[in-house]
C-alpha cells in the first residue's frame, strides 16, 4: 500500500499536524457558517431541515504484536468507530444543500465536514454539484461510512487502501440515461485534494492541485458494474517534498442472483515516484442471505511491481470469514475474522515494517465486531 | 448418567426442532395477502405506473422521469407489517435490504431520504400535500386526497 514505504519520509512531527489541524477545522468552521448564513432568515422554519446520522461502535483485536492495517494484539475501539450527522435542505424544486459532518479516528473524533455541496438538477438526466464532495472511486467510496449500507465490516484495504484520501473540493457532473432496464451513470469529476491523512498511523499533508476523474456505472436489477480513472499530480508535504503523478483506474462488479450475492473489484495505482511505485489489487466477495443473517467470505490480495525496494512491497494475501446480522431494532451486527499474509521478506500491510524491521511472524488473525445503525 | 443425559439432550432438542418446524409452518401461511395501492399526488400527471418502475422508485433506483417529473419516495413505520409486506412482494426481498440500500444512496447524496411517515393517515396527508410524494397504503385506506398509480395485486407474488 505504499503506506511502509512512506516512513522513509520523515515529517515534523505534533506541533506541525496540530496547526494544520487548526487550519483545516477553521477552514470547516467557515465553510459550515456559509451556507448557515445563507438561509440564516428561514432558520425558523426547521421542519425544512432533515437531519440523518448514523453511528458505528466497533472492537478490535489482533494475534500479532507487530501493528496490521492499523490493527495490533491490544484491544482497539476506535479504528472502525465512527458518528455521522448529514443535514439537508431543499432550496427549490430543483436545488437542494447538503452537509455531512463525521468523527472518527482518523479526525481524532473531532467532527469533520465529509461532503458539503450544493446540488442542482440541470435537467431530468444531467446533474451538478460542486463544494466539499467525496472522491467517487469505488463501488462503496460514497458510503463507506455508513456501516449499515454494505455488507462488511470494512471494506478490503488491499483495494480501499490505495487512495489514501476520500474527498475533494471541487465539482461534479453526472449524466443519467435511462435504458429499457439499466441506467448507465457517466461522471466526471474535477477538483483539488487537500487533506491531512493517514498512511496506517503515520499523519502527512498532501496535495493535488489538479484532478480530473471519470466513472462509468451501469446499474440494472441484478448487476451494477463500475469503471473508474483518475488522473492527477499528488504532492506529499514532507521533507524533502515528494511530488508526483498518479494514474488510478478500478473496475467493478456486483452482481444478485436470488439470495446469493457476488462482488468484485480490481483497483491499480501507477505512480512515477519510485518508493510508491505501481501497486494493484484485488476482492471477490461471495454472500448468500438467510433470513436476516448474511454469512460472507473475502478474497484480496494487493502486489506492486518490481520496482519497489524490497522490503517495502505491500504484497499481501487475506481471506476475511464474516456474518451480518439485521436485528428487529434496526440495528446492524457484523463480526468476521481476517487472515492476512505478507509476502516473505515484504511489508505486506504491516504498519511500520520495513527491510530493516520485518514482523517476525508474517501472518496475522484480525477479529473485529461492529454494531451500526442510522437514524 | 451421562448416557442418560445425552437421551434427555437429544429427545428435547428433537422436540424443539419439531415445535420450529410446526412454528413456521403457521407463519408462512399467517400472511393474508392485502391489495397494497401505489399513490401519489392527485396534481401529478402520472396516470399509471408499472411494477418494474414501481420497484425502481422503492428502492432508489428511478428518480426521474423523461417529463423532467421527480418523486418523492415515503414509507410506512419499521415496525409496520405493510411495510415489510410490500418490499417482500414488490423486491423478493426484506424492507431491511431496501433500507440498507437506500441509506448507500442518500448517504452519498444521490437521492433524498424517504419520508417517514407515521401511519397510513400520515402518509395520505403528506401525499396530499406534496406535489413529488409517493407511497404505499393498504387499497381499503385509499381515499380521494390520493391517486391511485399502481395496485400491487396479490396475484403479483
Amino acid at each position: 500500500m505504499g503506506e511502509s514505504s512512506l516512513n522513509l519520509i520523515s515529517v515534523n512531527k505534533p506541533q506541525r499536524i496540530n496547526r494544520l489541524k487548526r487550519i483545516a477545522l477553521l477552514r470547516i468552521s467557515s465553510l459550515l457558517t456559509l451556507p448557515i448564513c445563507c438561509f440564516s432568515h428561514s432558520l425558523l422554519a426547521a421542519q425544512d431541515f432533515r437531519f440523518s446520522g448514523f453511528i458505528t461502535a466497533a472492537v478490535a483485536i489482533t494475534d500479532n504484536e507487530e501493528t496490521y492495517q492499523g490493527y495490533n494484539n491490544e484491544v482497539n475501539y476506535g479504528h472502525d468507530s465512527i458518528f455521522g450527522l448529514q443535514i439537508d435542505r431543499r432550496l427549490s424544486k430543483d436545488v437542494r444543500v447538503s452537509a455531512q459532518l463525521v468523527a472518527n479516528d482518523a479526525s481524532d473524533f473531532d467532527a469533520a465536514a465529509e461532503w458539503l455541496y450544493i446540488h442542482y438538477q440541470i435537467s431530468p438526466t444531467l446533474e451538478f454539484r460542486a463544494g466539499r464532495l467525496r472522491l467517487p472511486i469505488y463501488q462503496a467510496s460514497q458510503h463507506i461510512h455508513v456501516g449499515t449500507s454494505y455488507l462488511w465490516v470494512a471494506p478490503p484495504p488491499e483495494v480501499y487502501g490505495q487512495a489514501p484520501f476520500t474527498r475533494y473540493h471541487g465539482f461534479d457532473l453526472i449524466h443519467r440515461t435511462q435504458f429499457d432496464d439499466v441506467v448507465l451513470d457517466v461522471q466526471f469529476f474535477s477538483g483539488r485534494v487537500e487533506d491531512e491523512f493517514r498512511f496506517f498511523g503515520t499523519y502527512l499533508t498532501g496535495e493535488s492541485k489538479e484532478l480530473y476523474g471519470i466513472n462509468f456505472i451501469t446499474e440494472g436489477d441484478n448487476l451494477r458494474t463500475r469503471v473508474t480513472y483518475v488522473d492527477t499530480n499528488f504532492r506529499i508535504t514532507a521533507t524533502p517534498p515528494l511530488e508526483f503523478s498518479v494514474k488510478f483506474m478500478t473496475v467493478g462488479l456486483q452482481y444478485e442472483i436470488g439470495n446469493w450475492e457476488t462482488m468484485f473489484e480490481w483497483a491499480r495505482r501507477d505512480t512515477d515516484a519510485l518508493p510508491i511505485g505501481l501497486s494493484s489489487g484485488a476482492y471477490l466477495t461471495i454472500a448468500r442471505s438467510i433470513g436476516d443473517w448474511m454469512p460472507y467470505v473475502t478474497y484480496a490480495f494487493q502486489e506492486s511491481d518490481d520496482d519497489v525496494p524490497a522490503g517495502l512491497k505491500p504484497n499481501t494475501k487475506s481471506v476475511t470469514v464474516g456474518l451480518r446480522f439485521d436485528d428487529v431494532n434496526g440495528l446492524v451486527w457484523k463480526a468476521d475474522l481476517h487472515h492476512g499474509k505478507a509476502e516473505d521478506g515484504e511489508a505486506g500491510h504491516f504498519t511500520f515494517a520495513n527491510a530493516t524491521n520485518l514482523p517476525e511472524d508474517p501472518t496475522v488473525n484480525l477479529l473485529r465486531l461492529t454494531v451500526s445503525t442510522v437514524f | 448418567m451421562k448416557l442418560l443425559l445425552v437421551k434427555i439432550i437429544s429427545t428435547s432438542s428433537a422436540f424443539i426442532a419439531l415445535f420450529f418446524l410446526i412454528c413456521s409452518s403457521l407463519l408462512s401461511t399467517r400472511v393474508i395477502a392485502t391489495e397494497i395501492a401505489i399513490v401519489v399526488n392527485p396534481g401529478n400527471s402520472i396516470e399509471a405506473l408499472n411494477q418494474d418502475d414501481v420497484r425502481r422508485i422503492f428502492l432508489g433506483k428511478l428518480r426521474n422521469f423523461e417529463s423532467g417529473k421527480k418523486l418523492h419516495v415515503s414509507n410506512l413505520p419499521d415496525d409496520a407489517p405493510l411495510r415489510e409486506e410490500f418490499y417482500q412482494r414488490l423486491t423478493g426481498h426484506s424492507a431491511k435490504k431496501a433500507k440498507s440500500q437506500w441509506a448507500a444512496y442518500a448517504f452519498s447524496g444521490l437521492v433524498e431520504f424517504p419520508q417517514e411517515c407515521a401511519s397510513e393517515e400520515d402518509l395520505i396527508s403528506w401525499v396530499n400535500k406534496n406535489e413529488e410524494g409517493i407511497g404505499y397504503i393498504n387499497v381499503e385506506s385509499v381515499t380521494d386526497r390520493v391517486k391511485v398509480v399502481y395496485r400491487l395485486g396479490t396475484n403479483n407474488d
